[in-house]
């Protein structure tokens, strides 16, 4: 099982980066691996018995998004009322 | 992601070691992004319930043979430091239960993660920091994360916005626990996975098993 981020390292490699030009998600899908690039897919892999014996989702093209933008925060602004020492207290009244 | 690299490994019944990283705590550490890295590290416990889950799963042919590890490559140097009040901002508040907090509602202090049962005030007007439950953030949307509107809120310091050498923290649950207990070097845990792998752990789980009989009775200080 591989699953993450930087699919550019799998399948946009260039000899400069990575020493060869090679599609690693073509050939892991040839290799047998079924392949995900998304949350509606891999949801989607059939359980039980048609449970894919080896998997890898990459999905995104470097790093994974981080849970503070997943969920949609922004980030906090000081008020009168409350002014925080540095930029570092939780400061959230709804989510978006 | 977690569930899905679970059904897949466990297909079969055979063995298997699944490796999850919790990699953007670090990423949200390094800009000193205190909310991002407390957010992150609710991912990563979510990702640890799934886990546990697997390992405690009645259902499952391995119940009792899964042994989940959970610690960190590094520490970072923001840590928290206090509360900030936000009726007085210029103070930092000391977390520990020395430090008075006020009542408000009568029911302000609630426990994180769940949508609680009120926590009944033992000293109205006077509870104090961790022994009546603070911090009092409530999930009230069932989103799996607490909102944080109250009044007393999480101050952190931090230096560098890098890696520090601190110590950091394993736990430790199923078989071969117990060799995971107190301080180690952090290149044993390889070799103490090996060992598991390779041995009878039953000794050693009886061993746990007997040592968790002894409990500390009102610890309360």
């Amino acid at each position: 099982v591989i699953l993450g981020g930087g699919v550019d390292q799998f399948n946009a490699r260039t000899t400069n980066n990575s020493g060869d030009t090679r599609n690693l998600v073509d050939e892991l899908i040839a290799a047998g691996f079924a392949y995900t690039s998304n949350r509606t897919a891999l949801n989607a892999l059939p359980g039980g018995a048609a449970t894919p014996d080896k998997l890898f989702g990459l999905f995104r093209t470097s790093h994974m998004n981080v849970a503070y933008d997943k969920l949609g925060f922004t980030s906090p602004r000081p008020t009168n009322q409350h002014r925080p020492l540095a930029d570092s207290t939780i400061s959230r009244s709804s989510k978006r | 992601m977690t569930e899905k690299a679970i059904a897949t490994l466990s297909k079969g019944g055979g063995p298997f070691v699944l490796m999850v990283e919790g990699a953007s705590i670090d990423k949200q550490s390094h800009p000193n992004h205190a909310a991002g890295v407390i957010w992150d590290v609710i991912e990563f416990d979510k990702s640890i319930a799934v886990g546990r889950k697997f390992g405690a799963s009645n259902s499952s042919a391995k119940n009792g043979q899964t042994l989940v590890l959970v610690t960190a490559d590094h520490d970072q140097s923001m840590s928290i430091v206090g509360l900030s009040d936000v009726q007085n901002s210029r103070t930092v508040l000391n977390t520990r239960s020395i430090s008075v907090y006020p009542l408000r509602n009568g029911n302000v202090f609630r426990a994180a993660y769940t949508n609680y049962a009120t926590v009944a005030p033992s000293n109205a007007g006077n509870n104090t920091g961790e022994v009546s439950g603070f911090p009092d953030y409530v999930d009230g949307n069932g989103d799996g994360y607490p909102e944080n509107t109250n009044r007393f809120r999480i101050t952190v310091g931090f230096r560098t916005g890098n890696h520090t050498g601190s110590s950091v923290p394993i736990t430790a649950e199923g078989p071969g626990a117990i060799l995971f207990t107190g301080y180690q070097d952090q290149t044993d845990i390889c070799w103490k996975m090996a060992k598991i792998l390779s041995s009878n752990t039953a000794p050693l789980d009886e061993l746990l098993k007997q040592t968790s009989k002894f409990s500390i009775v009102n610890q309360n200080y």
